[in-house]
């Protein structure tokens, strides 16, 4: 089996991350933040350590400012509902992934679009627009989940920050991949999944809040049992409990914590330029067949296409039946789909773990099906 | 015998506290607080040696860690 969907979720894991699952659930397996007897204190000291190193790794020296979700997917709509009021005007991009773009529908935003796509003076120009016309915050992904692209996040940061707009960012397709640090990038919500770049297991996603971020701007998205102050009517008034209703994905974060480990330890620009290594292959092979459409030609990690005269989902399948994972369709990013012209794209997603084998047993095999 | 303890607000403040009390070598234990020794129900605190409560007191106060004492 070959898998190149590892934009959807990293396959295989490290065996640092199966050891860490299975040492949780064997040793660690209370209920964090719910007791004080040593099996919830043994899963509570596993749960603070993974907050002390995804703070760091993305920056910051404060575990507070870290509050896990069950996924990238909440973390975006805990930022976007917490922070974002109906007919606030928002600033977004056009290729944006239903994790972004249906909570702001449903916050009842007005939003403003910037072209992904143009260059960044264009794109800086277009947002200053928008923070002219009244916008209070921009939202948008660091990288695009379809096509090699990567926005100009740390530019956008500045700007943000220039201009006393916030910004939330969704660092789905970069956490692991891209260097962010949340101060230095002035990041003011990074949402991010465990079970992406950072080689985690799926489950889990998490909130980083800057530390210059006022946390009294920010309402709890869900409202539950926070293992403290029983009696208070209200979610606790600080991170990261006020925004952790409910039990916490533990498993799922002692398996972060062993990602973040194993990314750190292999190197996030190792890991860029493996992925990109991979791509560029398969991009220059892909070039010279005209009966393949590549959308966006640059080195990245993910690369789209389509293999002319058959529909994406058909292809997927194709290339499913010679052990082939990939993803076919529209990728939850209508947006940026309508980019490509057609009904939908088959997606390459890279991981570290991918192979130049791998890559040109897939040339072979998507060769042979675009002239069958 | 009365526990002797800081109050913190949250679980991850506890563990925050000890942090800061490691870094200046004050031994301490997470603990959890009754809801009879807080106002609010259940809690966290940070238990340390008598001889250290000084200390430690100091040290939550440096470090901007807040806390109560019951």
């Amino acid at each position: 089996m070959i898998y190149f969907d590892n934009a959807a979720t990293t396959y295989p894991k490290p065996g640092c991350v199966v050891d860490a699952v299975n040492g949780f659930i064997k040793h660690s397996g209370g209920n964090a933040g719910r007791g004080g007897h040593r099996l919830s204190m043994a899963a509570a000291e596993v749960v603070y350590e993974c907050r002390k190193k995804t703070a760091g790794f993305f920056g910051i020296n404060d575990p507070s400012r870290v509050c896990f979700t069950s996924g990238c997917t909440e973390a975006l709509n805990t930022a976007i509902f917490g922070c974002i009021r109906r007919k606030d005007k928002v600033i977004t991009s056009n290729i944006e992934h239903n994790s972004v773009r249906r909570p702001l529908i449903a916050a009842g935003a007005e939003t403003l679009f910037f072209d992904a796509f143009s260059e960044k003076d264009t794109i800086l120009s277009q947002i200053g627009d928008g923070i002219k016309k009244g916008a209070s915050a921009v939202v948008c992904t660091c990288a695009s989940n379809v096509f090699p692209l990567v926005l100009p996040y740390r530019e956008i940061g500045a700007l943000c920050r220039e201009k006393g707009v916030l910004f939330i960012a969704d660092g789905a397709q970069a956490a692991g991949i891209y260097d962010i640090d949340v101060i230095k990038d002035n990041v003011d919500v990074l949402c991010i999944p465990a079970h992406k770049g950072l080689y985690g297991i799926t489950g889990c996603g998490a909130l980083i809040l800057s530390p210059s971020f006022d946390v009294s701007r920010i309402r709890p998205l869900l409202y539950g049992g926070s293992g403290i102050n029983s009696f208070e009517a209200s979610m606790p008034e600080d991170p990261p409990e006020k925004l952790e209703a409910g039990t916490l994905p533990s498993v799922s974060i002692a398996a972060l914590s062993a990602g973040v480990d194993f990314v750190k330890k292999t190197g996030v620009s190792n890991i860029r330029k493996k992925e990109h290594e991979i791509c560029s292959y398969i991009l220059s092979m892909l070039s010279e067949n005209d009966k393949i459409t590549v959308y966006h030609k640059n080195a990245g990690s993910v690369l789209c296409f389509n293999v002319n005269g058959i529909p994406s989902e058909r292809t997927g399948r194709l290339l499913d039946g010679y052990g082939i994972c990939v993803r076919a369709g529209f990728h939850c990013a209508p947006d940026a789909h309508k980019y490509t012209g057609r009904d939908g794209a088959v997606r390459l997603g890279f991981s570290v773990f991918n192979t130049k084998e791998e890559a040109e047993r897939f040339v072979e095999i998507i060769d042979m099906i675009s002239r069958s | 015998m009365k526990r002797r303890f800081f109050a913190l607000s949250s679980l991850t403040y506890a563990y925050k506290a000890k942090d800061a009390l490691d870094l200046y070598g004050i031994k301490s234990k997470i603990i959890r607080l009754d809801g009879n020794e807080t106002k609010r129900g259940c809690r966290y605190g940070i238990e340390t040696d008598e001889r250290d409560r000084g200390a430690a007191r100091s040290a939550l106060i440096g470090s901007g860690i807040p806390f109560t004492e019951p």
